[in-house]
């Protein structure tokens, strides 16, 4: 049954490393995504980290494992936005962005005054916040 | 020679961010470098210990992120090296994990033993 498309917002909160919320918000996003929806993911803290251009699209190279290519949250991240530019917006909080030093960010990303987050989080059928802020 | 007892709780995390079993490998790492390790698994860690454990892969947006952690063999190699490996043995009580289940050479210790077994080493690092 087709259901009516919404607009999403997923609010990353957490730190990247420490928990596995960012694959988390990775497969919603892509899942709501594959169903029509739209999403708007807003990253906070630490997660403003992951869209980091410094990431490059690969990992560096795997020591145990040297044949081995693995992909960036950068690249990741870079790649949703590029096959659903009017679907996927990925807003980055400013105050967050420089309280972490990541203020180099990928071409894809919209950097945010923090005020934002309350009219986006307005603005959506369906809100979802995910992790503490660190 | 110094020796270290490294305490690892925390397992499992940032799959799409980190490549590798951080953990275990700079366990490992450390051993061959001529340290003396005792890695002490608690939590949901314990379950580092137990091998054969399926390698996994995710795909976001068309990209392949292949899973290559490797914690078993890490451990493996750890107590090849001369290393230890042990786990307390109520996390696996509560996880209903057989002990025999475990990586031959990997042994128990009763949370109550905690603070001697601290005692024992010359420096204890909590992972």
């Amino acid at each position: 049954m087709q259901t009516q498309a919404q607009q999403f917002f997923f609010a990353l909160m957490s730190m990247p490393y420490t928990d596995d919320t960012t694959t988390s918000l990775l497969r919603l996003t892509e899942a709501a995504l594959r169903q029509g929806h739209r999403v708007l993911v807003w990253a906070c803290g630490g997660a403003t980290g992951l869209t980091s251009a410094t990431l490059g699209e690969w990992k560096p190279r795997n020591l145990g494992q040297l044949d081995q290519r693995y992909p960036s949250t950068a690249q990741l991240i870079g790649t949703l936005l590029e096959q659903h530019p009017d679907r996927l917006r990925w807003c980055v909080c400013r105050h967050c962005m420089e309280e972490h030093g990541t203020t180099v960010q990928i071409k894809q990303v919209q950097v945010k005054p923090p005020v934002r987050f309350l009219h986006y989080h307005e603005q959506a059928s369906v809100r979802l916040i995910l992790g503490r802020l660190r | 020679m110094a020796r270290f007892l490294i305490v690892v709780e925390r397992a499992y995390t940032g799959f799409v961010e980190e490549q590798y079993s951080t953990m275990p490998w700079i366990c490992w790492s450390h051993q061959r470098m001529g340290g003396q390790v005792h890695v002490l698994l608690r939590s949901l860690a314990v379950l580092y210990a137990l091998p054969d454990q399926p390698s996994s892969s995710l795909t976001i947006g068309g990209v392949v992120v292949c899973n290559t952690h490797s914690y078993a063999e890490d451990l493996r190699r750890l107590l090849a090296e001369g290393g230890a490996v042990s786990v307390i043995r109520e996390d696996l009580r509560r996880l209903r994990i057989d002990a025999a289940a475990l990586l031959p050479g990997v042994t128990l210790v009763e949370r109550a033993n905690l603070a001697r077994l601290c005692l024992e080493h010359d420096g204890v690092w909590y992972w």
